[in-house]
């Protein structure tokens, strides 16, 4: 019953829906539904996709009150992560765990989160050595739906992105809740729960002009230089996935019991206010849980704030980062009291993040349980820009293949082994992933199930 | 000092220029003449080094050249409000990141959608009958008439006429739109196709033998055409231009000559040079500029657009229309006004509603003059709810200097400032344990008593004569140069610096190339720096210098793209 | 260092390119002019006293009641409204009750407010029967900082209305349209000040402006924003001699001042009779009490027009309400019948400093009303025709 897409192609889909009529296409699946070693299925009558996202949040942590004391099931929840009590089943939370440089240079509010995001460590500021975790997902399993994958940031600022896959090649994050909404449910969306389903002669056309335009790609690369000719090919490839993703538009889509297609979202207006970045990210939120109970992504990015966060809170002259900074660590408290507001803020939508995707039923259980975010910041300590101990957390169950509820010391170990982790759950054919001492070849056994 | 390369090169060529001013002031002052009359003269183009070339770009189109070029073509309505992914700045630059930008698959998706909405608008019935104008036959087709309307626009868009193998490709992605709608949607799936197309999207050069010299390549005519109108206009080429370029007239000094006058003194060269600016001094900074609501409940997001217009409009009346000294800008009291920014300037201003724009002079007495103390530049470079010296210092050491400062240690001992008990009520007493501390004190004293200069300005840039009840000082001075203090004598030290018009110069040749300068370029740059400096530094003047240069156009000759072959 | 708006005088020349500049000095200072656009206009108390203290009887019937008291078969009012369409006809022939209050008697009783306090100023200073205003003794308020014999007939007369009341109707749609609306733009300034906190002698004008005000996020006005203003309507503009004392500005009486006003959705205006300032000057604004007398004949037409058009709003009955007015005006009686022709009135006034400014230079046109009343009345030819009233 599987087919490679080559042999379906666009002629024979237009010969037999010229003229618009309506048509129930049965058509068989694609091996694009397919992950890698075809173990993952999509669609009706197979196991559920495992989904990918990540989250990202600035500036870290104060220790003090937020590493819990014990370690394992059943963690305590200190005052900087009280917010998590309700989604304490859903995550996992791992501390101790550092971030090797290797002598490369610390370079504040970067190296740290370019490391555990790609797993390697970046020589200066406009280096970002692989691709990130997100994009190796994607480039798995993000062919099977309408978008590769779902970027936004709360920040409002285009340039909060932590999805790349090289310095050149950063994805660009939806920065406006509006936009997000038109991008995902407006004119393009087509329902998958729609009980008739017309192959829309309008994709087809589209899909007929990429290709088009793919078909130039030898006349034009011709005589192109080394590095221009990869950077064409960069755009071909892009191309070639939106040509493909056209091309499962015109089949019917798997059905998805949970899309309900939102309400068009309030409007905000820019600025980096801590209540305006929440209004922002619980829109997006929303919305993005929603694409991916619509299928309509399966790998998706949020951005919270920005590493180095200017979340600033009204009144209050100095924004996150300088009060990290500027701010003494209080002698009785053991941490910085305005620093440890943002901190809670921020926690605060973690949680608000893990529900939304718990909210969604599936199959006999959530959106969750089929989900794997990999979620962490940039800095341990961020008044001293510390790489040894980023937090990091995981929230969802992966299809049943990750354990939950579990608070992890990392002892010291590098961070990408939770990458490393993640990566090899989502079914990703690696044996190792990182550089030098950043170099993660072993799984976190006590997260797999 | 720094030691960038930056630096190092500007020291240099800050005594260089002088010398080269005087030993070419005879040919210089005839080409200056000239220049102001009309085409250049032969003996200042001789005067001008070699230059190795560069290599051939291959650039992304910017949003604003996309929107740019379209608007020219179709008309304002149709382009689109879109912002397409950031590229990387580069040397200071996103026109030198243009030049190494990919098409990530989010980025494509926005063209495709982009692309496709422009297409239906159009062909829609609103626009068809101005933008297509063609007559449909009984049939509702009309071929002859579509091949002519993409073979015109894609000529317009590609850069250099379609070939019939391109045309033939383009009909038939017209018939299967035909066959799903209509003619128009025929047209529309066509004209898609080049908005996606690499050839629209992507600035590609491409090189030619040179007859004059046989061994040697030189940019082709649709290059040369194509790096002059996004120079100049921000924007792809016009009819007259490629056509100028089809006929060869681009490679006659005269016929170069003829063009560069035309375009800069076309209206389209506003544009341009707002281009320009817009990305010299990182005007997307403004994007996402807000102010804390409490703490500065007047900068309203209305005043932050037109605080960034505001600069704009200065610097166009400034060097444009009024053509003057580039480093007058640090200087001039001559400015815009809206009513609402008048609240922040805590100035009546006479105008006609809440929209309208007038011109403003700042009085005689005033402590602001020139654009670094208008309440843009100090708003961006300060915190949303306290002013920033350093950051303001910073800002005009990179952007407006062209000196590099490096990013701050990791681990800061900050004890110093975070004493509970040490209540700092200015910036200057905050910052002082900067500027002694040997950790920080490398970067921060070349940042800090720069920045200190503007803190009778607040973060919002209102004007204020104490910080938290204590007077502030805004002493300073600029690498050797004279004492002085606040805004204004700030403005006066950039003007007086060499670095400032040497960053000018070196930014435009950048942004002009698409790339940092090559080593073998540092002749031609000190030239450069010359012939502004014998023009008066006008902006205009050197525009038009730079587009009539054999610089401009240089390739080199080890480029690894061999020669056109369509 | 000030540029004056010398607008009465007329001798302000402006160039396009050479604008005003204003700065805010300190005292001590060479003269300068103080900016101020009026925010809010209220004639409640900010915290006013429980309504049982104020209308211990109820508040005022409205004119729905007042009908169904006059009428109280249903089956009339059915007639009734059949006959002449609205419950606000209710003359014997149908006439408008706002236009012809005294062709109705409203069966309910009016209530008037009973309670001490009263936004106002002491107008009279208890001399009645003395000086331009000739007021009529009557009883009077405390204000809410405890100042004796203020005068406020008109709150007295109005205070049980819902409308009139806090978060009323009436009080809000005013309140709103001083703050929003240009066409109630109400501009004033203060010139030749020389200490903005004891100062002997400054000149205020009052003007009608044209130009919007912002609010910020938290819905205070931005001040310092530059106001125009209006050199087509000089009817608006009065003059009046003051001085600041700590900090206060406190004006003379004007004898006649016209006020710009939007009611509803219609152009109006106030005509206030001896009427002064009393306001707190600070550093963005200034906030206080004005008052004076207000010319009946003229706030019964804003106060009827538009009303009268939407039913219920505000609960009130034109006859009764007009006959309150009637009983408590104490301002400006007529030589003739003794019957007042004005009424006093405190309003609660906020305003925010702004740059008050000219596009145009020269003198203003000349008022149309003292025109009117420079040149005699055209004789005109007693017509044969009957002419219709």
């Amino acid at each position: 019953m599987l087919i490679k897409s080559g042999k379906f192609g666009r002629r024979q889909i237009l010969r037999g829906v010229l003229g618009g009529a309506a048509v129930t296409v049965g058509l068989p699946l694609l091996d694009c539904f397919l992950s890698e070693d075809g173990k993952a299925l999509a669609a009706t009558a197979q196991p559920i996709p495992v989904r990918f996202g990540t989250w990202f949040w600035g500036l870290g942590m104060n220790n003090a009150v937020f590493i819990p004391t014990k370690t394992g099931a059943d963690f305590d929840l200190p005052e900087e992560i009280q917010a998590l009590a309700s989604v304490r089943q859903h995550i996992n939370l791992l501390t101790n765990y550092r971030v090797l440089t290797d002598g490369r240079p610390n370079l504040c509010h970067y190296s740290g989160w370019v490391a555990l995001r790609c797993g390697s460590v970046p020589n200066d500021r406009s280096d970002l050595p692989a691709k990130s975790i997100d994009v190796l997902v994607a480039d798995a399993i993000g062919d099977g739906t309408r978008f590769r994958a779902l970027d936004c940031a709360a920040t409002g600022n285009p340039r909060d992105s932590y999805s790349f896959s090289s310095a050149d090649s950063i994805n660009v994050p939806e920065v406006s809740a509006i936009d997000f909404y038109t991008k995902v449910f407006g004119p393009d969306f087509r329902n998958p729960n729609s009980p008739t389903f017309t192959p829309d002669p309008k994709v087809m056309l589209r899909e007929s002009v990429l290709s088009g335009v793919s078909d130039e790609r030898a006349a034009f690369e011709r005589d192109l230089g080394a590095a221009d000719k990869a950077r064409l090919d960069e755009y071909y490839t892009s191309l070639r996935q939106l040509e493909q993703r056209l091309q499962l538009q015109l089949q019917k889509p798997p059905p998805a019991p949970s899309c309900k297609i939102p309400a068009k979202p309030a409007d905000q207006p820019i600025g980096i206010d801590v209540d305006l970045v929440q209004a922002r990210h619980r829109a997006m939120t929303d919305l993005m849980v929603m694409a991916v109970a619509c299928n309509q992504t399966r790998v998706f990015n949020m951005t919270y704030s920005n590493s180095g966060s200017l979340v600033t809170r009204q009144g209050y002259e100095r924004n996150h980062h300088i009060t990290t900074h500027e701010e003494p660590v209080d002698p009785k408290l053991s941490y910085q009291p305005d620093n440890s507001w943002f901190v809670r803020r921020s926690m605060a939508e973690w949680a608000y993040f893990v529900e939304a995707l718990a909210k969604v039923p599936e199959g006999d259980g959530t959106l969750l349980d089929n989900v794997l975010v990999y979620a962490h910041s940039d800095q341990e300590f961020a008044k001293i820009h510390s790489l040894n101990g980023i937090p990091m957390f995981t929230a969802g169950r992966a299809g049943g293949r990750l354990k939950t509820g579990l608070h992890l010391d990392g002892k010291g170990e590098a961070g990408t082994r939770l990458g490393y982790t993640v990566q090899k759950i989502m079914g990703l054919p690696i044996s190792q992933w990182g550089a030098r001492s950043m170099t993660a070849s072993s799984e976190i056994g006590e997260l797999v199930a | 000092m720094s030691k960038s390369v930056g630096g190092r090169r500007f020291r240099s060529r800050a005594l260089v220029f002088t010398a080269f001013a005087l030993a070419l002031g005879g040919s210089i002052a005839a080409g200056e003449a000239a220049t102001q009359s009309g085409p250049q003269t032969t003996a200042a183009t001789a005067a001008e080094p070699a230059t190795p070339g560069g290599p051939l770009q291959v650039r992304l189109i910017s949003t604003s050249q996309y929107s740019n070029t379209l608007a020219a073509i179709f008309g304002s309505d149709v382009a689109p409000a879109k912002r397409f992914a950031p590229v990387r700045r580069v040397e200071g630059l996103l026109a030198a990141g243009a030049s190494s930008a990919v098409v990530t698959s989010g980025a494509l998706d926005l063209f495709e959608s982009s692309g496709r909405e422009i297409a239906a608008t159009v062909t829609d019935q609103a626009h068809r009958d101005v933008l297509v104008g063609c007559k449909l036959d009984a049939g509702g087709d009309n071929p002859r008439c579509a091949r002519a309307f993409l073979s015109r626009v894609g000529r317009l868009l590609f850069r250099r006429p379609l070939t019939d193998a391109e045309l033939d490709k383009s009909m038939q992605t017209l018939e299967r739109g035909r066959a799903v709608g209509d003619f128009y949607s025929g047209l529309s799936a066509s004209l898609t196709a080049m908005l996606v197309s690499p050839d629209f999207l992507f600035v590609r050069e491409r090189s030619e033998a040179d007859p004059a010299q046989p061994a040697a390549l030189r940019l082709d005519a649709a290059s040369r055409a194509t790096r002059l109108s996004l120079l100049l206009w921000d924007s792809y080429p016009d009819d007259t231009l490629l056509a100028a370029a089809e006929h060869g007239d681009l490679n006659t000094s005269a016929g170069l000559a003829r063009q560069v006058v035309r375009m800069t003194s076309s209206p389209r060269l506003e544009r341009g040079v707002r281009a320009f600016f817009t990305d010299m001094f990182v005007l997307e900074n403004y994007d996402t500029l807000a102010k804390d609501a409490v703490i500065y409940p007047a900068f309203t997001l209305k005043v932050a657009s037109e605080a960034r217009e505001q600069f704009l409009r200065t610097v166009v009346d400034h060097v444009i229309d009024r053509d003057q000294d580039y480093r007058d800008l640090f200087t001039t009291r001559r400015t815009f006004m809206t009513m609402d920014l008048g609240s922040i300037y805590r100035t009546a201003v006479i105008a006609q509603g809440s929209s309208d724009w007038v011109p403003y002079t700042f009085p005689a007495d005033s402590d602001r003059a020139g654009i670094l103390s208008q309440a843009g530049f100090l708003a961006v470079y300060a915190h949303a709810g306290r002013s920033s010296s350093t950051r303001r210092g910073r800002g005009i050491r990179e952007v407006v200097l062209c000196q590099h400062i490096p990013d701050p240690p990791p681990n800061v001992d900050f004890s110093i400032i975070e004493d509970p008990h040490a209540h700092f009520q200015t910036a200057r007493q905050r910052l002082a344990a900067h500027v002694t501390d040997p950790t920080c004190a490398g970067c921060h004293k070349r940042t800090d008593p720069v920045g200190l200069t503007l803190e009778n300005f607040d973060g919002a840039g209102q004007y204020r004569s104490a910080e938290h009840g204590a007077e502030i000082d805004a002493s300073g001075a600029l690498d050797g140069g004279q004492p002085f203090s606040g805004a204004v004598g700030l403005g006066q030290a950039v003007h007086d610096n060499p670095a400032t018009a040497a960053c000018l110069v070196s930014r435009v040749w950048s942004y002009a190339v698409g790339r940092g300068s090559l080593p073998g370029e540092n002749k031609w740059i000190n030239y450069l720096d010359a012939r502004f400096a014998a023009d008066g530094y006008r902006v205009k003047a050197l525009l038009r210098d730079l587009a009539t240069s054999r610089a401009l156009y240089a390739v080199a000759p080890d480029s690894s793209v061999k020669i056109a072959s369509r | 260092m000030v540029i004056r708006r010398t607008l009465w005088v007329g001798l302000v020349m402006l160039a396009a390119a050479s604008p005003a500049v204003a700065t805010v000095s300190a005292p001590g200072t060479a003269p300068h002019s103080i900016g101020l656009a009026i925010t809010g206009w209220r004639v409640t108390m900010a915290s006013p006293p429980d309504q049982k203290v104020e209308c211990p009887d109820g508040l005022v019937a409205s004119n729905l009641a007042q009908f169904k008291a006059q009428f109280p078969d249903p089956k009339d009012r059915e007639a009734w409204i059949a006959r002449y369409a609205s419950p606000w006809n209710r003359g014997p022939h149908g006439e408008n009750a706002a236009y012809f209050p005294e062709t109705v008697q409203d069966p309910l009783p009016y209530h008037e407010v009973k309670g001490a306090a009263a936004v106002g100023l002491d107008l009279d200073e208890g001399a009645w029967g003395q000086g331009p205003a000739h007021p009529l003794a009557h009883e009077q308020f405390v204000s809410p900082t405890g100042e004796q014999g203020i005068d406020n007939q008109f709150y007295r007369a109005s205070g049980c209305q819902q409308g009139w009341r806090k978060g009323g109707e009436q009080e809000e749609d005013n309140q709103n349209r001083i703050a929003l609306d240009p066409h109630a733009r109400i501009l004033i300034e203060i010139d030749n000040v020389t200490d903005e906190t004891n100062d002997p002698d400054v000149t205020v004008t009052i003007m009608k402006g044209v130009d919007r005000l912002v609010k910020d996020d938290a819905g205070n006005f931005i001040p310092f924003l530059s106001q125009r203003v209006d050199q087509s309507l000089p009817r608006y503009v009065s003059r009046l001699h003051g001085r600041i004392v700590d900090g206060v500005l406190i004006t003379d009486p004007i004898e006649a001042a016209r006020l710009p006003m939007v009611n509803g959705s219609d152009l109006r205006e106030r005509l206030m009779r001896n009427f002064r300032l009393k306001l707190k000057l600070g550093a963005s604004g200034a906030s206080g009490v004005v008052g004076g007398y207000e010319d009946l004949a003229n706030l019964w037409i804003w106060i009827t027009r538009p009303w009268h058009a939407v039913f219920e709003i505000g609960g009130w009955s034109a006859p009764s309400y007009w006959a309150a007015l009637q009983r408590l005006a104490d301002g400006y009686p007529d030589p003739v019948t003794g019957k007042a022709t004005a009424i006093s009135v405190g309003y609660r006034v906020d305003a925010v400093r702004c740059f008050i400014v000219s596009d145009r230079g020269g003198d203003f046109e000349q008022p149309l009303d003292v025109a009117r009343r420079a040149a005699p009345p055209p004789k005109v030819a007693p017509s044969k025709v009957a002419t219709r009233n």
